[in-house]
Order: C-alpha cells, then sequence, then structure tokens
C-alpha cells in the first residue's frame, strides 16, 4: 500500500520544490525585530553583541584599575617612591605637615634690601618694584636756613618785636595745616618735615609752603 | 546590489545593509518552506521571521563550505520542527494519540481509479499546498522531511522525538490522506462545465 502511494510523493515535491512565495510581511517587520533583539549595527539594546562586548571590555578594565588601586596600597615607601618620580606625580601636602626648620639660612633674593633713590635735596624714598627712578617725584624740604628766615619775617610782620628779646616765640602761621596729630617728634623728623612748635601737647604744627 | 560573499560578509559584521539584502534575496524562497510546515499563512511568517533572526544571529558560524542556501534552509526547517515541538508541549497533543478514525479513509473506492483520477488531473500549486497544509501536525512534519527533505525515519524519529515506527506508520498515513483530498479534488474539478463536455464528447466518441 504504502509503495502503490509513491506517485503521491512525486506529485507534491514536483509542485512544492523550490517554490518561491512573494507575498508575506517585508523587511520592515524583520528590522524591527533585529533592532528589538539587538542583531544588527543600528540595534541600541544594552544586550546587543557589540554593546555587550563593549561592556565586558569595559568591565574589564575597571578589574584590572582596581586591582592596581589595591595592589598600590601594599608598596613598600621606596617602590612608591619610585612611581612618583617616574611619573612625576605631585601628591599635595597638607600644611599642617610642613616643619621649619629655625635659623634657615634666607636666600639672596629674601635678604634684598629695598632699592633706594636720592634725590639732590637728601630726599630719600623707596623704590617700589612697579615704579621706575623717573616715577619718583621729589619732595623738596627747606632747608634750615630757609625756615629760620621765614620764621623771622613773619615774626617781624606781626609782632613787630625783635626775635631775639624774646624767649618763646610766638609766630602765627601765614598759612598752617595740621597734619596727622598723633605723630610724635621722633616721626615728624623721621618724615623730613621741619618742626616749628608745639602749641599743644597733641598738636604738631608745620610749616607749608 | 551586493554579491552572495558581500552579503554574508556584511550580515558576519551585523550591517543592516547586508541583512535587508538577505532578506530582500531569500525571503520568498524560505517563505515557502515555511509555509509547508505551517498550518496557514500566519504560523509561517511568524517560523520566518524567526528562522532570518536565527540566520543573522548564527551567521558566524557558516562556515562558508556547502551550499549557503542549503543552510538557511535547514535553519528554517530547524525553527518549523521547534514551533510544532513547542505547540505539542502547548497543547499537550502527542502525534501517537492520532487514530486511524481521524483519517478519512473510503475502503469501497477503487485504489486504480483514484490513482488515475489523481494522475490525470492537473492541480495548481495552491491546491497541493492547501491539501498540505491541511494534514495534522506531525503528518505534515513527517511527510515533509521524508518527501520534501529526503531524510530518513531514523533521522526524522530524533529530530521530532519519535520512534521510526511511528515516523512510518505517519507518513503512510499522510499520503491516504492526500491522495483522498487530492481525488475529491480531482472529482470537483471534473464537475466544472467545461471538463464535463470535454468527458462527455470522449464517451460518445469512444
Amino acid at each position: 500500500m504504502s509503495d502503490e502511494l509513491t506517485y503521491i510523493d512525486n506529485i507534491v515535491k514536483k509542485s512544492l520544490e523550490g517554490a518561491r512565495v512573494e507575498q508575506g510581511v517585508g523587511w520592515e517587520v524583520i528590522d524591527k525585530k533585529i533592532t528589538e533583539s539587538g542583531i544588527g549595527t543600528s540595534g541600541s539594546s544594552f544586550f546587543s553583541f557589540n554593546t555587550f562586548k563593549f561592556n565586558i571590555y569595559y568591565a574589564a578594565a575597571v578589574v584590572i584599575l582596581s586591582l592596581l588601586g589595591i595592589s598600590y596600597l601594599y608598596f613598600d615607601q621606596d617602590t612608591k617612591d619610585d612611581l612618583l618620580r617616574d611619573d612625576n606625580i605631585v601628591i599635595p601636602v597638607e600644611a599642617d605637615d610642613i616643619t621649619v626648620d629655625e635659623g634657615t639660612v634666607k636666600s639672596e633674593t629674601d635678604m634684598e634690601e629695598p632699592a633706594v633713590s636720592t634725590t639732590d635735596k637728601g630726599v630719600t624714598k623707596e623704590i617700589t618694584p612697579e615704579e621706575s627712578v623717573t616715577d619718583i617725584k621729589e619732595t623738596p624740604i627747606e632747608t634750615g636756613d630757609d625756615i629760620q628766615s621765614d620764621a623771622e619775617k613773619v615774626q617781624n610782620e606781626e609782632t613787630g618785636r625783635e626775635a631775639e628779646e624774646s624767649e618763646d616765640v610766638k609766630t602765627e602761621e601765614k598759612e598752617t595745616t595740621p597734619v596727622n596729630t598723633n605723630f610724635n617728634v621722633y616721626d615728624t623728623v623721621n618724615l623730613g618735615k621741619k618742626l616749628l612748635f608745639q602749641d599743644t601737647a597733641k598738636t604738631i604744627i608745620f610749616e607749608e609752603r | 546590489m551586493l554579491s552572495e560573499s558581500q552579503i554574508i560578509d556584511g550580515c558576519r559584521k551585523y550591517n543592516r545593509r547586508a541583512q535587508k539584502e538577505l532578506y530582500l534575496k531569500y525571503a520568498p524562497l524560505l517563505r515557502g518552506i515555511s509555509i509547508r510546515y505551517s498550518r496557514n499563512y500566519s504560523e509561517a511568517e511568524d517560523i520566518l521571521q524567526d528562522g532570518f533572526l536565527k540566520i543573522f544571529s548564527n551567521i558566524k558560524q557558516y562556515s562558508g563550505k556547502g551550499s549557503f542556501e542549503g543552510w538557511m534552509k535547514r535553519i528554517v526547517i530547524n525553527t518549523a520542527i521547534n514551533h510544532y515541538n513547542q505547540s505539542i508541549r502547548d497543547s499537550h497533543y502527542d502525534i501517537d494519540e492520532i487514530k486511524e478514525t481521524d483519517i478519512d479513509n473510503d475502503e469501497t473506492d477503487n485504489n486504480e481509479d483514484i490513482r488515475g483520477a489523481v494522475t490525470n488531473t492537473e492541480f495548481t500549486r495552491e491546491d497541493i499546498l492547501n491539501v498540505v497544509n491541511e494534514l495534522p501536525d506531525g503528518y505534515r512534519m513527517v511527510f515533509n522531511l521524508y518527501v520534501m527533505e529526503d531524510l530518513t525515519h531514523k533521522k526524522i524519529a530524533e529530530m521530532l522525538d519519535i520512534s521510526e515506527s511511528t515516523s512510518k506508520s505517519q507518513l503512510s498515513r499522510a499520503r491516504k490522506i492526500i491522495q483522498k483530498k487530492l481525488f475529491d479534488l480531482s472529482k470537483n474539478k471534473s464537475r466544472s462545465p467545461v471538463l464535463f463536455l470535454i468527458t462527455f464528447i470522449k464517451k460518445i466518441i469512444g
């Protein structure tokens, strides 16, 4: 019976072998399924092959770096120093860790004195690094003779008395301007001003030209 | 238009353009195979799509030796078998449980008359395909694997996880069903007015 029906096999095989069926779903459906399954270059699935391979590399790199970091903790100091020196690594040092020995000799630059310029009239002034010599303005100061002659003029004009007859010379200033009443005598001398007299305990009067 | 080797190389790199070329080139042929193993077009499309996904994801396993088309056919056929095995597990339907009563076997018909009617009738591809699709799932699987893929009963038994005797009996029953359906189809075709007129004239002359 089975052999008698082999002609059925031939009929079916002849009709269906190599059959091509054109009608069906298009590429879009397959394309969508490929994307969902992560197969293909445009697939963005996290577990797509390419992404997964990258994740493996990334995880391996993290593990290796972690092992290096852990093993660094067990290096001896010499090894650490060598590593730092070779790689030019600078480790920030806490301020508290710095100790300075007393008596440390300053360098030449630290010991340099400030530059000083001297004018013809004996005026001295420190030159700051920002200033050039030409920027320094001279502040002329009266000499002792000039001040004395001026004082005589004032005394003659206003009092009419001779300066030699009075021990306490009272002179009115033509124009006086109090300058920093907290100065003491020592300060005023250093400032290069001429101290005329002190009428009160705290008021120092300077002659202004 | 890419050549087959370019398509294969591109698919190995998961290039979407190469995958599209592969699909457009081989989908009709592989669809024709998947339809033979299916009950209907919908199931055939599912098998085809799953088959292409397997092809794209496993194309690196293709060594280049042998026919690439044959390699893809085997993947689609294996996908169809997996679908069948899955449907059996889901429905708890066993191929061995099909009884003889499932076959509409009319013993009263004369075998020679049936054979003559079937062989003398021109069946379209659609006719044959519909008859195959209407076979019970197990019968259809065995018939396709034995007749269309030229596999042995031993190999079929391994693939479907059945015994060789079961494979043989399923093939025999499948043939009977196909014969019966084709005979019925031939009778319907002979009842058409044109065929009836031709047959009538032949009888008068004869």
